[in-house]
């Protein structure tokens, strides 16, 4: 006893051990069966190990474990579990067995075994579940009732059938599913028989849908019954008509629902639109059009949204008419289905209507472009942008900049000289300035990577990739890919991204993009002709419009554009002469730097001194230069500054040189109470960088920020510092 | 017969008199939604991804609940609660009490004033409520997987058509939630990657089974209803509070949750909403290291592992990536132009409950319906057998059978524990 023990109970354990492994562990290899089966016999083994084998079993049991499992069928704890071994073994012994426990069990191992031999299909049940269908216990009257519908033949079909009228609310339902199960199985005229029978029972809404649907589709020629039900008060098989109707390939049944149209109430009208539109049948598109075109307005939307898949020409017109219903929601539905309307036709029904209709026409066609994002409409745009209705020149002009279709640039600087408005100056700006930068092509040229890190999202993990990331441009890469191929993995298993602060051509930028996107590592260039055109049209230009064109070469960039603004800075024009200054100190490259410092150090006017002042103080850490040749270029503005403004600037770029010379500096403005926010901040993040050096110096500064500041965050971070100093 | 009137069968009571049926965006249109036009709803489970659908629906005027179903019984009481509190703010009231609270679904589906049902349990008990559902003539929300097992896609999906019922599956990456999966499927069925090479889609791994001990159940918790159709065991509190996931007596692990949301994408891009893959190939051990899924038109689908956060089409043309965390390509043109009217477009919802909501009052099938989450589901469970049994299984995706292998088709089913039945 105790020898055969031991075996089991290692088995049992490895089934538990089993358990606990990593997937693909859970199918035993068939040789296993008699260890398990040994299980079930073992009196010691537990309700769990048992369990388990019974698992085990069903992946692998044959005709040999049906003697144990099904002396279980009657066990209080077990039954479910020799059934999840038993149902799955294909041997009809299993049936056999199944059969034999019918008429010794009673409640819920009852229903078990009831439900197992409708899953196998058993037909010798059919007799003892029929007898059940009248059980004094509902839930086995119910079982019985599913199990018949899953075995699903002829005689199973009658035994519901005439159980089907003395059953009562629950039962009266399952027997219905039974029925269900049965029609769908047999097919042909057992199943139209079911149909029928179950039309014509008092039955809950879904039975009678149901049955209704089965009906329609198991007929040879469903169409009179559906047109019968399309006509029915009852809007239970009204709606299951419809729904069916969908299901039908039938070509005639586009007819049926067309004519079953007229005299319904705008509900049901919508119910059938719908269905029109789903089924897709061009030949409804008569009935949607009228639908669409008068009556109730939710049933007139409905016939609008469901002409694009089905459109053609007469569905075109009717919606370019509809545009200008003075309903605003059928203007709005017949202009999104315009949009979605596939098509050159649909595309040159808009063009007609920019070309021929009226202003508020115009307009809509102008939208409608937009969204179906036409091509080759340059020319129509251009005559619309020379028009006489000044609404629709500047709407032109703005969709201009967003076509894709190449546009002769002069023909653009036309539209701004040729400008009416202030709108329609701002609009051609606009364009201008859109067309420079999508026609910009990339400048190869100096490229220094100032920092670079790839690493999580979010929390966790990431690298310092700066050296490789130069390393790969000394190497000629123009392009850097986020991928754990070019730089490792540093936080395995979550998304990352490359983040590479660079300057390139003397202008600095900071990119980041998510794993398997390419960061470029150039600037562009706006074609040079488009800059020689812009400064040509200077010479003719009204103060407006030059402030416009300078506007356009700030878009532009590049060397070019920036002596056309030098230019303009001499401009007689005090306006145009003005915004000149400030785009010229506003200048994206370091380049400028020495002329903003001489305006800086000159300029008798605030203004200029101020945008000049603002222009030093972004373009000197641009430079390529140290930290300490930056500080020297900071120290020499200082004495220009007058305004808390731009002092508060300075400390803002002081507090990125970590140097002795910086801290002194912003702390001496520590004292001034209107910028002592700012200095905290940069004496701070000074020195975070500067530590462990010149201890006592930080120490010190760093108590002066405690003592002098009144801001919580600000005193929590000092004391951070502080503690590692 | 007595005539039924719209009302009887959407809503049910016989007091309230029915407007015309008008689609949702026109009842919406003055923000006004009349109380008549309201859908009634129920909700079984609200652990989980439970909480953000009561979430939606209670901000929603065209939405009542009238029922909730739990069974763990504080939580319940504390959901109704909560319903009760919003309804009366709305109302401008000190209370509100019309929301019943039910241990038993079953008590709850067979209240004939509640249109429909939204069912958020775990896994193990989705088809099963929603055939109950179906059967009890509700319209139905239904969270993914939408099932245990594959016998279970075919009884799901029959019960829901034999009844014309509406049915959406919470799948709701096809109302574009989360990122720009309708967008990339567009892309991907109008040729812009080219022909469709491969597929490599991130999810989670398959499940284990359950090891968990016993520990003593508390009194306001219905264990019994909690494991349902499912091998009996006893109460854990870590099952008990949503951590279930893991164990493949309850779902398709971690395999299934994502996978559930990403092969969904992929069938949709594929255009293979009613059908699905032929061959399953499970871990070689080298290349493969995991499971792989073949197209009858020679398209791969490989489960990759990763962030679970998306799926990558590789193309003959190009590649394109679509998850939460972003919508890509090489070359970048793929996705960054739009679709030309001439272009194919998919069913466009943007609001997957909105979605439910409409197709209800249109009795119209929704963006996410039973057959589309069936077959979806099917992916995950055939993936799941393949590295249950690592053998390269051949399926039938008409028939719906393995071809190739009896014991593969053991494991399409599991017997359910009595009274419970499909």
């Amino acid at each position: 006893m105790i020898k055969q023990r031991t075996p089991l109970i290692l088995v049992a354990a490895a089934l538990l051990f089993s358990a606990v492994t990593a997937y693909g562990q859970t199918v035993p290899p068939a040789s296993q069966q008699d260890e398990l089966i040994a299980v079930l016999n073992a009196p010691d083994a537990s309700r769990q190990q048992k369990a388990a084998a019974c698992r085990q079993l069903s992946f692998i049991a044959t005709k040999r474990a049906i003697p144990t499992l099904a002396s279980l069928l009657a066990d209080p704890d077990l039954n479910h579990m020799a059934r999840y071994a038993l149902e799955t073994i294909p041997d009809p012994a299993v049936n056999d067995a199944l059969l034999k426990a019918l008429d010794t069990l009673q409640g819920k191992p009852l229903i078990g075994v009831m439900g197992s031999l409708g899953v196998r299909g058993e037909t010798r049940a059919v007799a003892p579940l029929s007898e059940r269908l009248t059980h004094q216990d509902p839930l086995v009257a119910q079982a019985a009732a599913r199990a018949l519908g899953q075995i699903g033949n002829a005689e199973a079909a009658q035994a519901l059938s005439r159980a089907v009228s003395g059953a009562a609310g629950d039962t009266r339902l399952a027997v219905a599913e039974g029925l269900f199960r049965c029609a769908e199985t047999t097919g042909g005229p057992t199943a139209l028989g079911i149909y029928d029978r179950l039309l014509q029972l008092k039955t809950p809404h879904q039975v009678r849908a149901g049955a209704l649907r089965g009906a329609i589709l198991a007929r040879e020629d469903g169409l009179d019954l559906l047109t019968t039900s399309l006509q029915s008060e009852d809007y239970i098989l009204f709606s299951s008509a419809v729904q069916t109707a969908i299901e039908m390939s039938d070509a005639r049944v586009t007819q049926v629902l067309s004519a079953a149209l007229s005299g319904l109430p705008a509900d049901s009208k919508i119910l059938i639109l719908g269905a029109l539109a789903e089924r897709g049948d061009p030949a409804a598109l008569p009935t949607l059009v009228t639908a669409a075109s008068r009556g109730n307005q939710a049933v007139r939307i409905a016939a609008i949204k469901a002409m694009p898949p089905i459109a053609n020409a007469a569905a075109l017109g009717t919606l370019v008419t509809l545009i200008k219903d003075p309903d605003a929601q059928i203007v709005q539905a017949a202009q999104t289905s315009l949009v979605a309307l596939p098509g050159s036709a649909a595309d040159q029904a808009v063009l007609g209507m920019l070309e021929r209709g009226d202003p508020e026409s115009q307009l809509q066609a102008l939208e409608l472009i937009g969204q179906r994002r036409m091509t080759d409409v340059a020319p129509a745009l251009l005559k619309a942008a020379r028009g006489n209705d000044a609404a629709v020149r500047v709407a032109s002009i703005r969709m201009l900049g967003d076509l894709e279709d190449a546009v002769q640039f002069p023909v653009l600087i036309e539209l701004l000289l040729g400008a009416r408005s202030v709108q329609e100056v701002r609009a051609a700006e606009q364009t201008l300035s859109a067309v420079c930068t999508r026609d910009a092509r990339p400048l190869p040229g100096q490229v220094t990577i100032r920092k670079a890190v790839y690493g999580a999202v979010g929390a966790g993990g990431s690298a310092d990739v700066t050296q490789k990331v130069a390393d790969m441009v000394s190497s000629g890469a123009a392009a850097i890919e986020a991928s754990n191929a070019s730089f490792g993995d540093p936080a395995a298993g979550v998304v990352k991204q490359l983040k590479i602060e660079f300057t390139a051509n003397g202008v600095t930028q900071s990119q980041t993009v998510p794993e398997g996107r390419r960061i470029t590592l150039l600037t562009s260039v706006t074609p040079p002709a488009y800059v020689n055109d812009l400064s040509a049209a200077m010479a003719q230009a009204t103060s407006q419009q030059k402030r416009a064109i300078l506007r356009v070469l700030r878009a532009a960039q590049g060397s070019a554009a920036l002596d056309a603004v030098r230019t303009a800075m001499k401009d007689s024009d005090a306006d145009v002469s003005s915004d000149a200054t400030s785009i010229f100190c506003a200048w994206p490259s370091a380049e400028v730097l020495p002329e903003v410092l001489a305006l800086a150090r000159t300029a008798t006017e605030l203004k200029v001194k101020v945008v000049a002042l603002r222009g030093a103080i972004r373009l000197i850490p641009l430079e390529n230069i140290t930290d300490a040749e930056k500080l020297a270029g900071f120290k020499a503005i200082l004495p220009l500054i007058q305004r808390d403004d731009e002092t508060r600037l300075l400390l803002g770029s002081l507090a990125e040189i970590p140097m002795p010379e910086a801290l002194a500096i912003t702390a001496s403005y520590l004292d001034n109470a209107a910028v002592r926010n700012e200095a905290c901040f940069a004496v701070i993040a000074i020195a975070e960088k500067m530590a462990p050096n010149n201890q006592a110096q930080i120490r010190e500064a760093l108590q002066r920020v405690l003592k002098t500041t009144t801001n919580a965050e600000v005193k929590k971070r000092a004391a951070q510092v502080l503690e590692k100093v | 017969m007595a005539k039924t009137t719209r009302r009887r069968f959407l809503a049910s009571s016989a007091a309230l008199a029915f407007p015309a049926i008008v689609p949702s965006q026109v009842l919406g249109a003055n923000g006004a939604v009349a109380p008549s036009n309201q859908i009634t709803i129920g909700q079984i489970g609200f652990g989980w991804i439970g909480g953000s659908h009561l979430s939606t629906l209670l901000g929603r005027k065209d939405v009542r609940y009238v029922g909730a179903c739990d069974v763990n019984g504080e939580k319940l009481r504390d959901v109704c609660a909560r319903i009760e509190k919003q309804y009366a703010e709305n109302a401008g009231q000190a209370s509100y009490k019309a929301c019943t609270a039910y241990g038993d679904f079953r008590d709850m589906l067979a209240r004939q004033d509640m249109d429909a049902v939204v069912i958020a349990t775990p896994d193990h008990w989705h088809a099963l409520l929603s055939i109950h559902a179906a059967r009890a003539g509700k319209d139905i929300y239904c969270e993914k997987p939408l099932t245990l097992t594959l016998n279970e896609v075919r009884a799901v999906v029959k019960t829901v058509r034999r009844y014309d019922r509406v049915f959406q599956t919470g799948s709701q990456q096809r109302s574009n939630v989360f990122g720009k999966f309708r967008d990339a499927c567009e892309r991907v069925r109008n040729g812009r990657i080219g022909k469709v090479l491969s597929i490599d889609v991130s999810t989670g791994n398959p499940p284990v089974p359950c090891d968990l001990p016993a520990e003593p159940k508390p009194d306001h918790f219905d264990w019994d209803m909690w494991v349902g159709r499912t091998a009996w065991r006893p109460f854990h509190s870590q099952l008990a509070d949503k951590q279930w996931r893991p164990y493949e007596e309850y779902c398709g692990g971690g395999f299934a949750d994502m996978g559930a949301h990403h092969f969904d994408i992929a069938q949709w891009a594929l255009g293979m909403d009613d059908s699905g893959p032929v061959e399953i190939m499970p871990p070689d051990g080298k290349e493969r290291e995991r499971v792989s899924f073949k197209y009858a038109n020679g398209v791969i689908m490989n489960h990759v592992g990763g962030n679970c956060l998306g799926l990558t089409f590789h193309g003959t043309d190009g590649e394109l990536y679509v998850g939460r965390d972003g919508f890509w390509s090489k070359p970048e043109s793929i996705a960054a132009t739009s679709l030309s009217p001439s272009e194919l477009r998919l069913y466009r919802s943007d609001d997957h409950h909105g979605n439910w909501l409409d197709c209800i009052r249109t009795r119209s099938r929704c963006v996410a319906d039973v057959e589309i989450g069936a077959r979806t589901a099917t992916i995950c469970h055939l993936g799941n057998i393949a590295y249950q049994l690592k053998q390269t299984l051949q399926w039938d995706p008409v028939r719906e059978r393995f071809t190739n292998n009896d014991q593969a088709n053991r494991l399409m089913s599991r017997p359910l524990r009595s009274p419970w039945s499909l």
